[in-house]
């Protein structure tokens, strides 16, 4: 089973899947392909289909980024992708590891810096999309 | 060739501060937010106004008269209002008094009058033809039964038909109010007209009742004199009211502000993920889409389509959208689509009252010219006197002194343009600027390239080219004390930025800086007074840059130069360390890079994830796995220099070649390493013996391995190494020479004051 390596909340994950037909060729399937996302216990955590790539016009190529957002924990998890073309159901399963560190707010993307009165701001939007505040800024030592 | 993963993570939110103090956020797929720093999260920008009419009504006799609308309108937590409603409709105070004549005396008596007012009580009388004074409201005398006088009146002639005279009431009724819908209303404003004027609004009610759907009010026009008056329509036949305070555009992705307005700009092409249409169907479903609410009314087209579809409505939960008419193309589950706003709001920048943040009236639109080549449009600044429109091949400059629309005109400044809204600054007088041909300054009145050493990166036919997939998370800082201007980019590999092209615009020197981890967002600020740059990073973090020579640990705090006892697939072990416990790990250290400054896996960096006992633990496994000999360095930040090509002399004469190094000594022990390069090769040269650095003689190599090595604590301060000759002066002997100094730091600054290359000359 591929890994896709040892990750942290917060981080973008690739999701990539290559369909192909029986005869290994790549092709379209007739709907696009679904990712299922378990952890250890079968618990599902994630349910959704993910877009193709035509950057060259070649069929059978998807690709997401999939933040590793709240819902997830640390531990080993399972990604199932699964595509259908007419009787054949294709079937692959790629594997990562969520370990200790990181923030499931994401990445920061954007920053402000608000200069006030009364105290001084920094506000930020991190890559989960929600905007957060921090005050009067100092070095941790 | 790979495939590049397409970048669709979410759009950075571009902040604006407006002069009241007030920050607001757009990304031109969610409503403009504000945040004024008291709340504790944003807020949405603009205060929606009342749907319906209320419907006004009277009761008793007094003092109310005339023919009367009301409308209501919202007031929020800053003061700043809505639109006001639709008008009510028009009621005509009291009951109808029927009488004869109004005489042509003072005062003017109502002959004929059989009611049951009393004096004291207010008539309003309108329509009078010949004694045409007679018009207006009045307080009236009871002379008997029959007649009635009007207080402090005078007629001014015949009267000859037309009046009706209408007592007044005691209290005016507004019933089916609207309710606000949006949370941060705290008032709300009941107006009316005052008798004879249908154009100017007094607020009559002012409440901090948000929910009841019927309310009184005894204030006569008299009391309403003392209120603020509210114009519909202002005496240059302008709208005050009614559209005047419609909200921010929700489709433009910048705001900036000029001249005490708010300006809109940046239409948002959104074209994430796919699009599973039907044929003959309106319904679009999305696949790895992020479609929002506001996307209503905007357009959608499936790319190579001629055909266009405005969105009726948007399903955020389900992703799906409603088509006005049924998808006409052919049916595909991965339609490679777009969203846009409707073809009269592309090119065209949107621009709020003078002073009032908040107000957006949809009539304030300023043109921009098409220009086929211009690409999206990207950016806005306010510059000098002007405004400039950045697309991404393209830049207009607006001039206005009132009003756009009045008095505004437009030029085409230079055919460069600007990534996004983040990837200009203005330092001194001067901007500066990044473009997919590069990096430019620009003034008003012309542009100057400023990158043309390293277009390769920008052209893409460097190994290193910026991912231009990922240009919507680029932006750029200006650090004043270093007087540099950074623009963090994503080169190829990369889909958030990792690294910075470090533009020195004193001396136009320009760098290229990496980073351990991505920088996803930076911004000026302020730290004990001085001028401060932070970064955003991963893991939600806002670094102080440039405040110390680690990246994270403080010194003193355990250890963080050291050598592994013994190393694993994704840790280390040093026996001899000293970490400090709990929660000042998890403060300092998690999250912090770590370095393999010297000896097996040297080079390599990794984010260290815990650390218990004496073990620390990595993200990513070691791609060589330390060992003994080799030295870890927490915190450590990996610094690199590299000469150009110089060439040696002709005739060398038997001349010795030795380089030469002196830095400023550091405190704590650190070590730089030096290699030696010969005509164009990429790989160093390697050395022929072993020698081992020490204190009083800091240089060390190893036989096969191409790094002299340079203890920094050295009291020295200075290595001179002989380069090896075995030169031929004829047609294929070396030519060039060049030298890299690299090192990790520790505690202390490495200066190096000098390196100099003796025998060689520079061509």
């Amino acid at each position: 089973m591929p890994h896709l390596g040892r990750r942290q909340l917060g981080e973008d994950i690739p999701l990539t899947v290559r369909t192909y037909d029986q005869f290994g060729r790549s092709v379209n399937p007739e709907d696009a392909p679904t990712v299922h996302i378990v952890d250890v216990t079968g618990h599902m955590i994630v349910e959704m289909k993910i877009p193709a790539i035509d950057e060259y016009n070649r069929p059978g190529f998807f690709a997401h980024q999939l933040l590793l957002d709240k819902r997830f924990t640390t531990g080993r998890h399972i990604i199932i992708y699964s595509w259908e073309m007419g009787d054949i159901r294709g079937r692959l399963v790629d594997s990562f590891d969520i370990v200790r560190g990181g923030n499931n707010w994401g990445r920061n993307q954007s920053i402000h810096w608000l200069n006030q009165p009364h105290a001084n701001f920094i506000f930020f939007q991190t890559s989960d999309g929600i905007v957060h505040k921090g005050r009067s800024p100092s070095i941790v030592t | 060739m790979p495939v590049p993963l397409p970048v669709r993570l979410r759009r950075p939110k571009n902040f604006f501060e407006f002069q009241n103090g007030i920050t607001y956020l757009s990304d031109g797929l969610k409503g403009v937010q504000r945040w004024d720093s008291l709340q504790g999260a944003p807020e949405s920008g603009g205060v929606v106004g009342p749907e319906g009419a209320p419907h006004l009504n009277g009761n008793g006799k007094g003092g109310i008269s005339g023919d009367l609308y009301a409308r209501v309108r919202f007031v929020d937590r800053l003061g700043y209002v809505s639109n006001v409603s639709d008008a009510s409709n028009l009621y005509v105070t009291g009951s109808l008094v029927s009488f004869s004549d109004l005489t042509n005396t003072v005062p003017i008596v109502v002959v004929g009058a059989s009611t049951g007012l009393k004096t004291g009580d207010i008539v309003f009388i309108s329509g009078a033809k010949g004694n045409t004074a007679a018009n207006g409201s009045w307080v009236i005398k009871v002379i008997d039964s029959g007649h009635f006088s009007l207080n402090f009146s005078a007629g001014n002639g015949i009267y000859t038909g037309g009046a009706t005279v209408t007592a007044g009431v005691a209290e005016l009724v507004y019933s089916d109010l609207p309710v606000p819908t949006d949370p941060k209303v705290v008032r709300r404003q009941i107006l009316r007209t005052k008798a004879g004027d249908s154009n100017v609004y007094y607020i009559d009610i002012d409440t901090e009742n948000l929910t009841a759907l019927a309310l009184a009010s005894t204030n006569t026009d008299d009391e309403l004199t003392v209120s603020l008056a509210v114009p519909m329509i202002g005496i240059d036949g302008e709208d005050n009211a009614i559209i005047k305070y419609g909200l921010p555009p929700d489709d433009k992705a910048v705001l900036v502000s000029h001249l005490g307005r708010m300006y809109a700009w940046a239409s948002v092409i959104y074209q994430d993920g796919n699009a599973a249409a039907v044929n003959g169907s309106t319904r679009v479903d999305g696949i790895g889409t992020d479609w929002t609410f506001e996307m209503k009314n905007r357009v959608f087209y499936s790319k190579g389509s001629l055909d266009y579809y405005q969105i009726l409505e948007v399903d955020e939960a389900l992703q799906n959208l409603t088509l006005d008419k049924p998808y006409t193309g052919p049916t595909d589950p991965y339609l490679q689509y777009g969203i846009q706003p409707s073809a009269e709001r592309l090119n065209v920048a949107f621009y709020s009252e003078a002073g009032l943040p908040e107000a957006w009236p949809p009539t304030n639109a300023f043109p921009i010219p098409f220009d086929p080549e211009a690409g999206e449009e990207t950016a806005a600044m306010s510059f000098s006197s002007f405004m400039f429109f950045f697309y991404e091949y393209r830049t207009w400059r607006m001039t206005t002194q009132l009003d756009p629309a009045r008095d505004g005109s437009v030029f085409r400044t230079h055919c460069r343009g600007s990534v996004n809204q983040r990837c200009w600054v203005i330092v001194d007088g001067t901007a500066f600027s990044m473009d997919r041909g590069g990096l430019y300054s620009m003034t008003v009145s012309g542009m100057d390239p400023v990158s043309t050493n390293i277009i390769d990166l920008f052209s893409g036919f460097s190994p290193y080219s910026i991912n231009w997939n990922a240009r919507r998370h680029f932006h750029c800082q200006h650090s004043p004390q270093e007087e540099i201007v950074r623009w963090f980019v994503a080169l190829a590999g990369d889909d958030v930025p990792h690294h910075a092209i470090a533009y020195c615009y004193r001396t136009g020197a320009i760098s290229i800086e990496s980073y351990s981890r991505p920088v996803g967002s930076s911004c000026l600020g302020v730290l004990d007074g001085r001028p401060q740059t932070y970064l955003g990073l991963d893991a939600a973090r806002v670094v102080a840059s440039y405040t110390g020579t680690l990246d994270g640990p403080t010194i003193g705090t355990g250890t963080l130069r050291s050598k592994p006892s013994r190393a694993g697939h994704t840790w280390i072990e040093d026996d001899s360390a000293v970490f400090p416990a709990g929660r000042l790990i998890q403060q300092s250290l998690i999250g912090c890079p770590i370095v393999i400054c010297e000896g097996r896996g040297r080079g390599q960096v990794r984010t260290i994830t815990n650390i218990v006992d004496n073990r620390i633990t990595v993200l990513r496994p070691w791609t060589e796995r330390p060992n003994q000999n080799s030295v870890y360095q927490i915190g450590g930040i990996p610094w690199l220099w590299r000469s150009g090509w110089i060439r040696y002399p002709e005739s060398d004469n038997e001349k010795p070649f030795n380089v030469e190094v002196i830095w400023q000594r550091t405190e704590l022990p650190s070590t730089m390493s030096l290699r030696i390069f010969h005509d164009q090769a990429t790989d160093p040269e390697n050395w022929a013996q072993d020698r081992i650095a020490r204190k009083n003689d800091s240089v060390g190599t190893k036989r096969g391995e191409p790094d002299i090595q340079i203890l920094t604590d050295d009291k020295l301060g200075l290595v001179r190494q002989a380069i090896p000759q075995q030169r031929e002066t004829t047609a294929r002997g070396r030519r060039h020479i060049s030298v890299e100094l690299s090192g990790v730091t520790n505690g202390d600054v490495i200066s190096v004051s000098q390196l100099t290359l003796e025998g060689v000359s520079a061509s």
